[in-house]
């Protein structure tokens, strides 16, 4: 499998530091982003994002090749912020609750002005927020970090289906949640 | 002919999927093109889509990678600052070696050796000859023959293995191998101290 960072990959691999500090750079916003997203506390995940790359170090002589580079630096993200989510369970404010998806809401728009592309999708990004963990971390995969359906599900060990259900649920809330706020 | 029901289960996944032009679609296409509601629908799901598209990433301190290789290089120095035991790809072949030394010595036939008086240590460590509890039929000189050929070759490959060529990547996982092994040997050193 052709990973454009594979080059990057080999050095650091052969103890080149100077070439993980690169593949940080490369990588640094889609781990920090996905730590962000579960653990919503942006200490929380700066440092959750230094101890992916510390432990993405140490394991890095067994990475094979089999999968992108990114997808099992996310996994092991996933696993560490999921883990760190646990122990901070009632120190962060997560939302878990199915019915925050039937009662997602976005700010009011006003009908009668025009509506501002940027400012709807700031508004459905807000809504993403509040969306229980599970949705939000699909969406998070999905959408940010431009992972396939069979990529997210493998990442996350749960059936296509699954995945594909989360996914349109969470496009139904959001898309209810748009409805609610142009009507008031 | 689709109901409204049907077609809003259907609608996010067709709308996220690009709106394939697909026969299998034709159905919600035409209940699309006569129902305003689920057209609204529709239009806010593209309004949902197009914003998820364009979802930003969140990006970190400026100094992430600077603050997490100084954790790095730090971690390297404590690692070999620590007290090391030697090489795996030594101590292991020497010690089979050594195995392999003592067990030929054992098999020595006793009157080969000098008329030496014993101590009571050496008469209770020279094993003497006797049938194999297993109640094999193998002569027992030919069963000590085999086990001291075997323990050779296996000392020998391992020599050979740690005076061959390794490559960085085999040095680094054994090095890693080695440190774990090496903070547990530690803490138990650390452990037995204390406690006596």
């Amino acid at each position: 499998m052709s990973d454009p960072l594979s080059e990057l990959i080999a050095r650091c691999q052969r103890g080149d530091t100077m070439a993980f500090a690169k593949l940080m750079v490369e990588t640094q916003n889609g781990v920090y982003s996905l730590a962000y997203n579960v653990l919503r506390n942006h200490e929380e995940a700066q440092d959750m994002t230094q101890e992916i790359y510390l432990r993405a170090w140490r394991a890095l002589p067994g990475f094979r090749g089999e999968a992108r580079f990114s997808t099992w630096l996310y996994r092991i993200a996933i696993n560490a912020c999921l883990n760190r989510r646990r122990q901070l369970r009632g120190q962060l404010s997560v939302v878990d609750a199915e019915d925050a998806l039937l009662n997602l809401a976005t700010p009011e728009l006003d009908p009668a002005a025009e509506m501002i592309a940027n400012q709807r999708n700031e508004a459905l990004w807000a809504a993403v927020d509040r969306l229980p963990q599970k949705y939000q971390l699909v969406i998070t995969l999905f959408y940010q970090q431009q992972m396939s359906y069979q990529e997210v599900a493998q990442m996350l060990s749960l059936p296509l289906g699954t995945i594909k259900a989360h996914l349109n649920r969470a496009r139904e809330a959001l898309a209810r949640s748009l409805a609610a706020g142009i009507n008031g | 002919m689709l109901g409204c029901r049907q077609v809003g289960r259907d609608l996010p996944q067709y709308i996220a999927d690009g709106e394939p032009e697909l026969a299998c679609h034709d159905a919600l296409r035409a209940h699309l093109a006569l129902c305003p509601h689920c057209r609204a629908y529709a239009e806010r799901l593209h309004i949902v889509e197009r914003a998820l598209q364009s979802y930003p990433l969140v990006s970190p301190n400026p100094q992430i990678v600077t603050l997490t290789m100084r954790r790095i290089s730090a971690q390297e120095q404590a690692a070999q600052e620590e007290w090391r035991l030697l090489p795996w790809d030594v101590w292991v072949p020497a010690v089979a070696f050594f195995l392999a030394i003592v067990v030929a010595m054992m098999c020595l036939p006793p009157n080969l050796l000098p008329a030496v008086p014993l101590t009571d240590l050496e008469r209770t460590v020279i094993i003497e000859s006797a049938p194999i509890p297993l109640g094999l039929q193998m002569n027992t000189d030919l069963f000590w023959a085999l086990w001291l050929g075997l323990s050779v070759i296996a000392a020998g490959l391992g020599l050979s293995l740690g005076l061959s060529h390794w490559n960085a990547a085999n040095s680094k996982s054994l090095g890693r191998l080695e440190t774990h092994v090496t903070d547990a040997a530690t803490k138990l050193w650390d452990y037995a101290r204390r406690t006596h």
